[in-house]
């Protein structure tokens, strides 16, 4: 006469692990792919590449003409606010400095008294090479490449940082 | 004969717009003391019984409660301000100025008191926060409510700190520029933290870029800030505020008896 074990054969299934219970592997299976699904759809609302993250920017060009080399003082620094650089020229050499502070990124002023830059947020203080001497800026201010353009004016790249001793020699 | 003050009385309560109002009468009774709260949509929110200690005003201070105060009135003169700022580049200041001038009726109360609550609420929300360290409260079974704590603390300072950015102003500007550029140096998120390079962050695809929406603040930055303040931000911290006072009357106050 048979035995009776559907309980006990049913305590058999639940023990046996994903591989042996046919159940509880769809159950995770299908948990699986449900919150990959949502991950996956959520890396796109959130993920670097999502939602948050145009692909098209309206911002100034990087590249651009600031005028004739003729136009700058010799032995000055130019302020050009609106695109945050400083032209500096020394004879016939032109060099083109970030207004941006290594520190935090506020915007330093050309001090003409003292011959340096200086920031208005937490007190950097930068040579008029850029080299930082005071003030919690952990390094120099960038340097950008400069070149003259086809027409004779001075354009500066602020998407190409070069090394200090860069000058433009005209 | 003038009718007597008892069947005025009965006029006004005794039809059903009253009643479905207001739906148990004045016994000074346990019983109907507890009817009262239980069936009030507003009064729900208490405990229908509150112990001596609950009430007792050196132990909470009522700090939490100061800081939901505040965020009402924060909603409630903000939802105003909208009315008259744009989050516009070419308007935002103007907007401000004209609020601050008064321009409009109220303009000028309706902004500075929406400013000093922004600063009030930063405050008692981290005396708030003292006080539940300094009673202790955070321990079980209350530590979920702490989390839901911190949380609060975070949006309560975010909402200060995108409400900073939309007057527009030198000070706000370079403040969100200093703000934005910390958090461009976040490990694993930001293009200037340890690991940039390794998950090739740079400054347009990290959490700072997320935030401004470009690569310096300009108009997209306004905008976000604008909307983060107004609608993302309250949202989630009203959301988190239901939670919090739910938690409450489930833990109960911990200043017993
Ligand atoms: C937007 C911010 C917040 C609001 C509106 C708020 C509101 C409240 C209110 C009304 C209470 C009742 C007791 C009292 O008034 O002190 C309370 C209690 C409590 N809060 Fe907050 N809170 C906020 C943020 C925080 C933060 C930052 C923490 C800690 C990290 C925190 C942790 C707690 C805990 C643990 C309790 C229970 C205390 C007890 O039972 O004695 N809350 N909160
Ligand atoms: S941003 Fe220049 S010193 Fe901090």
């Amino acid at each position: 006469m048979p035995q009776v074990t559907m309980g006990a054969e049913k305590k058999a299934e639940e023990v046996g692990g994903i591989w042996t219970s046919r159940r509880s592997f769809f159950t995770l299976a299908g948990w699986g792919i449900f919150l990959a699904t949502i991950g996956a759809y959520l890396w796109n609302l959130l993920g670097t590449t999502g939602f948050f993250f145009p692909k098209v920017l309206y911002e100034p060009s990087k590249r651009f003409a600031v005028g004739y080399p003729q136009d700058f003082p010799d032995h000055s620094v130019v302020t050009l606010k609106a695109r945050r650089v400083f032209v500096v020229r020394e004879g016939n050499a032109f060099q083109a400095i970030s207004m941006i502070c290594q520190h935090l990124g506020c915007a330093v002023h050309w001090t003409e008294e003292k011959g340096i830059f200086e920031c208005p947020c937490h007190g950097s203080k930068y040579y008029k090479d850029g080299v930082n001497f005071a003030g919690p800026a952990p390094r120099p201010l960038y340097h950008f490449h400069t070149s003259l353009s086809d027409d004779g004016k001075l354009v500066i790249d602020t998407s190409q940082i070069v090394e200090r001793e860069r000058k433009l020699v005209i | 004969m003038l009718p007597n003050l008892k069947e005025i009385g009965d006029k006004i309560t005794q039809n059903d717009v009253w009643k479905s109002i207001f739906r148990h009468r004045y016994e000074d009774t346990s019983r109907n003391r507890m009817l009262q709260v239980l069936s009030n949509v507003w009064l729900h929110i208490h405990p229908t019984t509150v112990t001596k200690g609950n009430i007792n005003i050196s132990f909470t201070w009522c700090l939490g409660g100061l800081t939901f105060f505040v965020f009402l009135f924060e909603t409630l003169t903000g939802v105003l301000l909208m009315f008259y700022y744009t989050p516009d580049v070419n308007r935002a200041y103007a907007d401000m100025l004209d609020l601050s001038n008064n321009a409009i009726p109220l303009g000028r109360l309706l902004r500075n008191t929406h400013r000093w609550a922004g600063h009030a609420m930063v405050i008692t929300v981290c005396f708030h926060m003292l006080r539940v360290f300094l009673t202790g409260s955070y321990k079980a079974p209350r530590q979920f409510n702490w989390v839901v704590g911190v949380i609060l603390l975070v949006l309560t300072l975010l909402l200060s700190f995108t409400g900073y950015l939309l007057p527009w102003d030198q000070l706000g500007y370079w403040a969100i520029t200093v703000g934005t550029n910390m958090a461009g140096a976040t490990p694993f998120a930001g293009y200037q933290g340890p690991f940039a390079e390794l998950f090739g962050f740079t400054i347009d695809n990290d959490i700072r870029f997320g935030l401004l929406g470009g690569t310096s603040i300009q108009a997209p930055a306004l905008l976000r800030a604008y909307v983060w303040h107004c609608i993302g931000l309250p949202a989630m911290a009203g959301g988190l505020m239901m939670l919090h006072f739910w938690r409450i009357r489930k833990d109960g106050f911990s200043g017993q008896l």
